[in-house]
Formats: C-alpha cells, structure tokens, sequence
C-alpha cells in the first residue's frame, strides 16, 4: 500500500459531509494519524503533530465555532460504507467493537452494547468511530535488528511504549526484516493490525517467510502456530493476559524465539502488571526496547537486555517519521 | 374498388386487435414483473441469510439467478455501492429503482413497496434484515395476487375491445 492510495482509500468509507473536510485535509497533509468522529462533537483529526479540529472545507481550526459538528447521520453512514452496507455480516466485529478495512485500517467503534447472560451480544447506536490509518514504514526497525538478531538466534523482545507510538508499525517492519532474514516468523495478529488482513489475505507487507493467523486469541493462536507452521519466531502485539504469558512460555521452551509489544510507559510501569513483571523476573525477554515521541513518533529511547542494562541509552535517531 | 375496401378494413382491424393485445398484455407483464422481483428479493435474503456476504456480492449472486427486472434492479445497485462514490444502499437502492423503473410497467404502488426497503438495505442486523425483507415480500406477494386477477380479465378485455374497436371503426367509416 502506498501513501498514494490510503488517502482515496480512507476518504471512500467516510459519509458525504466528512469527506469534503478529510478529504480537504488531506490534500494539504500526509501525517494522518487518526480520524475521531464522536456524535455531537467537533471532528478532530490525530496527526504526528497532535490533534487538530477541523472545518467543513477541512482547514485545521482550533476555534470551536467553525469547526465541524458531527452529525447522528454522519455516525450512521459512515458506519453504513465502513461495512459495505453490510451491517448483518459484521455482527462478530460488532461484538469486539472494530473492523478491519481494506488496506489494514482499522475502524474502532463504540455505541450502546446489547447483553445476553452479562456476555456483549452486540453493539448499537454507534456514537464513537476511531479510524486508525494503517502504516507500513519500510526500514522504520532497521535500527532495531542489529539488537534482536545476531548470528545464531533471535533474542526474545518486548516492544513497549504508550499508545500510538508507533509499537505495531514498529514490530511489523521487524517480522519483515527477519523474515527477509532467512526467519520463519508465525504472527498471531489477534485484532488484524499487524497484517490488515482483509478476508485472511494480508494488506500489509510481513515478508515472505511469514504465516499471519488472524482473528484468534492471543494465547490459543500462539500454541496453535507452534504445532502447525514450525515457526522460528512468534510474533505478537499487545501482549498482558495470564494466558499469553503461558503460551509465551511454551513458545519458548519449544525454542522458539518470541517478539511482542505491551502498552506501558516505562519498564516501571511494565514491573507493576503482573502478567508482564513475572515474564520479565523470569528473564524471558532478552531485550526491552521502549518507544517514544521525543524525536518524532516510534523513536527508540531504549534498548536494555533483560537484566535491565541499557544495551544503547538516550535518544537513537529519528526513525518513525511519516515519509512524504 | 372492394377489394381494396375489405383489405383496408381487415387492416384497421389488425391493427386495432394488435394495439388491444399489446395493452391487454401490459397487465401479464406488471405479474410477470412482480414475479421477477419477488424470486431476486428472495434469492437475496438467502445470500444475507445463510451466506453472509457483503451486500454488494449478495447482490450480484441473487441477480444471477434469473435475468429480468429484479436482476437489472440488483446488478445496478450492487455497480453503484461498487464505485465507492460513498452512496449507502438506501441510496444505491433508490437510484437503481428509479433508473430501471422507466422500462418497466409497474405501477407506483408497486414501486413504493421496493423502495420502502431502502430504508433497512444491509442497515441491520441479520434477523431484523430477514424481517424487513419478508414483510416486502408479503406485500408484493399481494400485488402479484391484484395483478392476476388484473391479469384474468384485463388481457381478455382489451383482446375483445381490440377487435371490436376495429370492427366499429371500419363500420363507422363505411
């Protein structure tokens, strides 16, 4: 997917009004990021340089009077062309509150939710649209290999950062490289955001030695991926279940290297959830590397073994920035 | 001198008994029509059924199935949600209705019943499109009713008008 394409691609699933302001926006701007509709609220666009309200004619504003209002209608035909007029056959991702877009973007939703037995039956009135725009940046973990693979193995490795600083954009170009490596890399891609699979067919590039199970729980995905596809790696995002931990335990002692990426701010914050401080006292990971905004988006602040010596401190380089 | 006369009536006659056929045969048309479009709806809700498939592919595979009025109507919404110019199916529904509609014989009640459907198109859930989806197949189910009987008496009526109306005509002008 180019940078070219995602533009057209994002503005088509987005109702008539929306589309004359991102589609505005986007014609003066690469850095999109996200794009926040909440019902009754001015629109707001995500960029690496913050968020922004913007018009109709879609100028970014800060003054909250010309900004855009979105609409109920708004909500309802967006959610209308986001699924193919299809609402029917998305009743599962209604459940888990995304789908998945042609091109790997991913649509967040949020509205009143239908119980059955305390269990989400499924959701209605959706009120609240997230629209994460896929990124694939090529060589953006070129700085990071050299840390992870040497030449007999691959080192267990855990990606942290806050949210949308560049983790999974980060890990994706990481199973490329590895896999362009000679690695044979199992992805379990549990919410479709590594690969943006769109009907079991990845849209983002993970290499040719790369199988993508999508869709399936984390800690199920990756035992299942360890009996079938004889992988070298297993590949994960946003790990911190009991069960994950397990599963990653099993990986392991089947010598098979593990990669994955946690939301946590520091390796403090790591240390105080449970699941991933007992991963880190048993030494499972081999490298920490810990992203950050201060030269731009996806900057490795960090990279420390897992003993907590810092392998390369301080500010790397700039390494996520959004090619224009 | 009668010769010509007696061609030139049975000709005025022809003519007359054609144009009461043609008119007559506007009502198995609007049945056969309706039928159509009952059996592409139907094939439909199975696709959304059981089949799952994105509306735009549901309709193409319901248009497959029999070529007529419903498979035009499916074929050409399912071309409008495809150019991804941003129409909703309400909207790619209406379009094709009243496109396709111009060549048809249907009547505006008939019409009415079809676009009542906009509304719901792919706009809910499976059990609730099934609902939708009966309920206009019930009510087209009565107008497939009307037009039969329409059809008994209307097609006879105007066959024999037709050929009266000519018999008249050439009567009058003897």
């Amino acid at each position: 997917m180019s940078v070219h394409t995602f533009k057209e691609e994002v503005v088509s699933y987005l109702a008539n009004r929306l589309r004359k302001s991102i589609g505005g926006f986007l014609e003066r701007n690469d850095d999109l990021i996200e794009i926040r509709l909440r019902v009754n609220q001015p629109l707001l666009v995500r960029t690496i340089r913050g968020d922004t309200l913007l018009t109709l004619s879609g100028e970014e504003t800060a003054n909250l009077a010309r900004a855009y209002i979105v609409s109920v209608a708004d909500l309802e035909e967006t959610i209308q062309l986001v699924s193919k007029g299809s609402l029917y056959a998305l009743e599962e991702e209604f459940k888990r509150g995304f789908i998945t877009l042609e091109g790997g973007h991913r649509v967040g939703m949020v509205g009143r939710v239908i119980l059955e037995n305390g269990q989400i039956r499924t959701m209605r009135d959706i009120s609240f649209i997230n629209i994460r725009i896929a990124r694939e940046i090529r060589g953006v973990a070129l700085e990071l290999l050299p840390y992870v693979l040497n030449s007999y193995s691959v080192a267990n490795t855990l990606i942290f950062s806050s949210p949308g600083m560049g983790k999974t954009t980060m890990l994706r170009d990481l199973i490329r490289l590895l896999a362009e490596q000679g690695k044979t890399v199992a992805v379990v891609d549990e919410r479709y955001e590594l690969s943006g699979s769109y009907r079991g067919v990845p849209m983002l590039n993970l290499g040719m030695r790369t199988d993508v199970l999508s869709g399936c729980p984390k800690a199920e995905g990756i035992i299942l991926m360890l009996r079938t596809m004889n992988p070298d790696i297993i590949a994960t995002d946003e790990i911190g279940r009991e069960d994950d931990a397990i599963a990653i335990q099993e990986a392991l002692n089947a010598g098979v290297s593990v990669i994955a990426t946690a939301h946590a701010n520091s390796l403090k914050e790591i240390e105080e959830r449970p699941v991933l401080a007992n991963l880190l006292k048993r030494k499972y990971f081999q490298r920490l590397v810990r992203l950050g905004d201060s030269r731009g988006l996806g900057t490795i602040e960090a990279v420390t073994d897992g003993f907590g010596k810092e392998l390369r401190g301080g500010k790397i380089r700039v390494t996520g920035s959004i090619p224009r | 001198m009668l010769q010509g006369l007696f061609l030139g009536s049975l000709l005025v006659i022809g003519s007359a008994s054609v144009l009461g056929w043609q008119l007559g045969d506007r009502y198995r048309k609007r049945r056969q029509q309706l039928e159509d479009i009952r059996l592409a709806l139907q094939v439909l809700i199975t696709e959304i059924e059981y089949g799952q498939v994105p509306l735009p592919e549901a309709l193409q595979q319901a248009a497959k199935v029999r070529p007529g009025i419903g498979s035009k109507v499916l074929f050409k919404t399912a071309d409008i949600l495809l150019e991804k110019t941003g129409q909703t199916p309400r909207d790619a529904w209406k379009e094709a209705l009243n496109q396709e509609a111009t060549n048809t014989v249907l009547h505006t009640e008939d019409i009415d019943i079809l676009l009542g459907l906009s509304v719901s198109l792919g706009a809910s859930n499976t059990k609730d499109q099934l609902r939708y989806f009966k309920l206009t197949i019930q009510r087209l189910e009565r107008m497939i009713e009307e037009a039969s009987m329409a059809e008994a008496s209307g097609v006879r009526l105007f066959r024999y008008l037709g050929v009266l109306g000519g018999i008249l005509l050439v009567l009058l002008s003897i």
